[in-house]
């Protein structure tokens, strides 16, 4: 039997002096002597799963820096009472103060939890949430579920909700299946996609007045608008996915003191992660329909002087090893770069830890579609 | 074509001048079924002919006692079916037969396939066992010289048969049943059969159910170390039906010929159910549907040596889909399929022991939608095939071709490129001892499916490049049986097949290159091992007492071989149990019958990646039915009471689909005879 041990861990070691092979499958502090210079200021980070939608298999996975140790899927243990677990389809995870917000666009609600435990503090329900932004003790949440309009087309709507009471409170129209949103001197900006209806797509940022809670105008920017965010200049970056056709995704700058696209960089955001004025983007590129081929992209953008910067952020061995990137986190002070790869979308995903010059540190399986991160200080 | 078509028939002519014909059978009838008077115990039925592929039949008395509410939920008591059922009597019910999946499936009525060219998929929860004659399961085609040559096309086959008028004496039957029971079912239907002359005669069909679809269900969730998460009991929503059937048909009797014309509708208004997830525990999505089709056959042997066949059919279907609900996304969508379907079939029989067929089919399909962005396609197919036949005293050998010749036009886009496919078969079986009936068989099998119009066309998800998704076969198997009236022990069944399946070009839903908007790819490989065992027994103890069991059984292993990169290569297939079982027992006093059944589904994964998380709880039921038929004057009486799932056993058949616990119903039949 011991004999056998041996043969094996020889096999092993063979294995690992393997090319191709060498990279750890886990974490392992103990062999990465540079990990405990992240724990000064984020102690883990947690991962949120989407699982398909009606498997009501939304998962909850968080690694740990000082013990290096991956734990998947933590928030049923955690809270074992919650009927139904987490739910059906986690779309966003965000960490701010001292809790952690989940949407569960599926089970329409918003899951509250304490950060570091993720101990279920309320659920909010919210049907058919979609993203969030925060400012001063306020969240506010996109909702594709809003009025009917004639001809069956439904508008969407924004929710405030206060960070400490977790009460919902004042609402706003605003225009069809709403995505991001981004805050801007008293302004709520929200990217309106219209994608119920591939052939007439919304083509507007809605500009909500803060003060008042309305919708006090509209800037045309593309059709299919998705995702939001700032530059450090307070300018706002605003993507379209395109028709996923003949009409390529792009990415817009608009002045948020004109209100006006004044700078078009030709190229689509899959994913994006901000540090300082760095953007991390990843972009799926959209291959002829017939072809199961598909271009991923990693660059970066420079948000001082709005340009796209030279070359890709991820090492090419790393890039060869993702199935489907489908998200992008960096670590806030140390600049790790994580991608989540969501493989196939019915089996687990996978997610890639690299250093800050993009090469991988580690990898783990994660649940079903990673698709968010959250870093927790 | 045509031109061959006259100097084929003369070769005939003149090769089979000198033969005898007219005997049809060759092997000794020794395993035709003895009728027994009144036998309560006709229930597990022995196979009526042989068939060199595996054959799995339940007739209409079998389909009487197992009083099952539709076709899918008899369908379970064969070996190497698996059912897809979303729950409820409105839920949907698939067939899957050896792992190869549910669009490989074949499904005829009345000796006509029921098609959906739409998606592919046929409901066998919507037809009702009341107007059933028979259910016949093949694995691969019926080798039957003279059929259809689409009844060589799909990779298994279900024929459905409906109740043929007969009269033992007098002219006019009638039938009247009601069902009642759990979920709010009330069920009742009628049956007019009408003798005209001999050779014409008439039956009528109607059927109404409906039913409000509640029923309580556990929600529970357990942790790894067995601790109970959460128990609580909820009620499933949103699962009412209102269903009419309606059928006509005449058929008449020709010298050395017959013919059968018939009319058929189905009406549908249900709430679909939908998964159960967390803060979801109702759904509002709703279906019309209506299903159209009028079909006739006629049958002739022309000449001793010539049998020709000739079959029609036009079909509608009509399907509404609502999702009234602004949470989700409101749709309301509006589908019209129509079929137009001829066949001729001919077998010529060139020696006694040497048979020819040749048949040609044609279909024409189109498809009709207000969906955003429809593409309206019309699907032309052309269906020819060939097969010899070579019937010795020892040997069954017989070798089939089917050319498929598809041309799609579409009224914007691009259509698919025309599809010409050849798909072989050969099919032998030996009987090594002509006064036994112990058949050894095996049989190679390739059979493909057509991409459907949603494969291709949808909006978005739609690929018209898709080729064809191809399936062989192979299959070894044996079949004994033992019949010996007046014993104890009348009869003996066996039946184990060992099989291997390949399916490749599988066509899988992918997200190709968005993950917003997913994609049809013929991404899919599957390997398939398995085994179906099949065994019955028939006892008569003395005149009263009777008895019959029969068990099946079936391991499949079926691996999942689609990305040899993926970490869960090789894992078996979505929803696929190593181990399914089905045990029957069947007690008969004089007029009463007690029936008691048995299904096993062990466990099995979700996904390919077959990890815990995706881990699926193995389920079994118990059945129990006791009933007594009589006669009194003109009436014969069938009165039953079932209790299904007496172990309230809480089990999903698919993932966040709960299925009935405890439930039970009452069915009483009348008939009258004049």
């Amino acid at each position: 039997m011991k004999k056998n041990l041996y043969l094996f861990m020889l096999v092993i070691s063979v294995m690992a002096c393997t090319p191709g092979v060498d990279e750890p499958a886990g974490p392992n502090p103990d062999d990465n002597p540079t990990y405990p210079d992240v724990t000064a200021d984020y102690q883990g980070f947690y991962v949120l799963n989407e699982g398909v939608m009606g498997a009501n298999k939304a998962t909850l996975d968080y690694f740990e820096y000082q013990t290096g140790e991956y734990q998947q899927d933590v928030f049923p243990v955690r809270n074992p009472s919650i009927i139904g677990q987490l739910g059906d389809v986690g779309t966003g995870l965000a960490i701010y103060g001292s809790k952690m917000y989940a949407i569960i666009n599926g089970s329409n609600l918003v899951e509250v939890m304490d950060a570091k435990t993720a101990k279920h503090l309320a659920s909010v329900e919210i049907p058919n949430v979609r993203c969030m932004t925060f400012d001063g003790d306020k969240v506010y949440f996109s909702s594709y579920a809003g009025q009917m309009q004639m001809g069956g087309t439904q508008l969407g709507y924004v929710v405030e909700m206060d960070t400490t009471t977790l009460q919902l409170g004042r609402s706003v129209t605003v225009g069809r299946q709403p995505e991001e949103m981004a805050i801007k001197d008293g302004k709520l900006y929200v990217a309106n996609s219209g994608g119920y209806t591939p052939e007439n797509y919304d083509n507007t940022l809605s500009v909500i007045d803060l003060q008042s809670f309305t919708e006090i105008k509209k800037i045309e920017v593309a059709i299919n608008l998705h995702r939001v965010f700032l530059a450090p200049d307070g300018s706002l970056y605003v993507s379209s996915r395109g028709n996923y056709g003949d009409v390529p995704a792009n990415l817009y700058v608009v002045d948020t003191q004109t209100e006006k696209v004044v700078k078009t960089l030709g190229k689509g955001v899959t994913s994006v992660a901000l540090k300082g004025d760095v953007a991390y983007v990843i972009n799926i590129e959209y291959g002829p329909a017939t072809e199961y081929k598909t271009i991923y992209d990693y660059y970066t953008i420079n948000l001082s002087t709005h340009t796209m910067n030279p070359g890709s952020f991820l090492s090419t061995d790393v890039q060869e090893k993702i199935i489907y990137p489908y998200s992008v986190a960096v670590h806030p002070t140390v600049g790790d770069i994580i991608i989540t790869d969501a493989s196939d979308f019915v089996t687990p995903g996978m997610l890639f830890y690299c250093n800050a010059d993009g090469q991988l540190l580690w990898k783990h399986t994660t649940g079903d579609i990673p698709g968010s991160v959250a870093f927790l200080p | 074509m045509q031109r061959f078509l006259p100097s084929f028939l003369l070769l005939f002519v003149w090769l089979c001048t000198t033969q005898v014909y007219g005997q049809l059978v060759v092997f000794a009838p020794i395993d035709t079924t003895t009728i027994h008077q009144l036998d309560e115990v006709e229930f597990i039925q022995p196979r009526k002919q042989r068939s060199a592929v595996p054959l799995q039949v339940m007739d209409s008395k079998a389909l009487t006692l197992l009083n099952t509410q539709s076709v899918a939920d008899a369908i379970r008591f064969f070996s190497g079916v698996q059912l897809k059922d979303f729950g409820g009597v409105g839920g949907i019910k698939t067939i899957n037969i050896r792992s190869m999946g549910t669009q490989q499936m074949g499904v005829f009525y009345d000796g006509i396939q029921l098609g959906n060219a739409q998606n592919g998929q046929i409901d066998l929860g919507r037809f009702s066992i009341d107007n059933l004659q028979e259910i016949q399961l093949y694995n691969g085609h019926k080798t039957e010289i003279l059929q259809s040559a689409k009844d060589y096309g799909a990779a298994g086959t279900i024929y459905l048969a409906t109740k043929h008028p007969e009269f033992s004496q007098g002219k006019t039957k009638l039938t009247a049943t009601m069902k009642a029971g759990s979920f709010g079912l009330a069920n009742p239907a009628l049956l007019w059969q009408q003798k005209w002359t001999d050779s014409i005669a008439t039956s009528v069909s109607a059927e109404y159910t409906y039913a409000t679809g509640r029923y309580h269900f556990r929600n529970y969730k357990t942790a790894p170390d067995g601790t109970v998460l959460y128990d609580t009991t909820l009620v499933r929503e949103n699962a009412d039906i209102n269903a009419v059937r309606a059928e006509a048909a005449v058929f008449g009797k020709l010298y050395k010929g017959s013919w059968k014309a018939q009319i058929y509708n189905y009406y549908s208004n249900r709430g679909l159910p939908g998964y159960v997830a967390r803060n979801v525990y109702e759904h509002h999505q709703r279906q019309w549907d209506d299903n159209f089709f009028v079909q006739a056959s006629y049958n002739q042997q022309v000449l001793s040596f010539y049998q020709l066949m000739v079959k029609a059919k036009y079909a509608y279907d009509y399907t509404r889909y609502l999702n009234p609900d602004t949470v989700t996304r409101y749709i309301d969508n509006t589908y019209r399929q129509q079929e137009t379907y001829v066949s001729v079939a001919n077998a010529f029989t060139v020696f006694r022991w040497w048979k020819l067929g040749l048949s040609a089919d044609f279909q024409w399909n189109y498809l009709d939608s207000d969906v955003q962005g429809f593409v309206f396609p019309t699907r032309y197919t052309g269906y020819v095939s060939a097969v010899t036949d070579f019937n010795w005293n020892y040997v069954k050998l017989q070798a089939s071709v089917l050319g498929t010749f598809v041309h799609e036009q579409v009224e914007k886009g691009v259509a698919s490129a025309p599809r010409h496919v050849f798909t072989p078969a050969v099919v032998l079986s030996v009987r090594p001892m002509l006064d036994k009936v112990f058949d050894i068989r095996a049989f190679y099998k390739r059979a493909f499916r057509m991409p459907t119009f949603n494969d291709l066309y949808y909006t978005f998800i739609g690929n018209a490049s898709l080729q064809p998704e191809m399936a062989d076969q192979v299959d070894l198997g044996v079949t004994y049986r033992y019949q010996r009236p007046a014993q104890v022990v009348e009869s003996i069944g066996i039946q184990v097949d060992a099989y291997y399946n390949y399916v490749t070009n599988k066509i899988v839903s992918v997200p190709a290159a968005n993950p917003f908007r997913w994609q049809m790819m013929n991404l899919g490989k599957v390997q398939i091992i398995g085994a179906d065992v099949t065994f019955d027994m028939g006892f008569r103890f003395d005149d009263n007492w009777s008895m019959g069991v029969k068990g099946t059984y079936t391991f499949t292993q079926a691996k999942d071989l689609s990305n040899p990169n993926s970490p869960y290569y090789g894992g078996q297939i979505a929803y696929t149990p190593w181990h399914s079982a089905s045990a029957l027992l069947q007690l008969g006093y004089k007029g009463w019958h007690l029936n008691y059944s048995f299904l096993y589904t062990g466990e099995r994964y979700e996904q390919s990646a077959n990890i815990p998380v995706n881990y699926v709880e193995p389920w079994y039921t118990h059945d129990l039915s006791i009933g007594t038929t009589f006669s009194h004057k003109q009436m014969d009486y069938f009165i039953s009471a079932d209790i299904n799932n007496l172990s309230n056993r809480q089990y999903e058949v698919v993932r966040n689909y709960p299925m009935p616990g405890l439930n039970g119903k009452v069915t009483l039949k009348i008939t009258f005879n004049k």
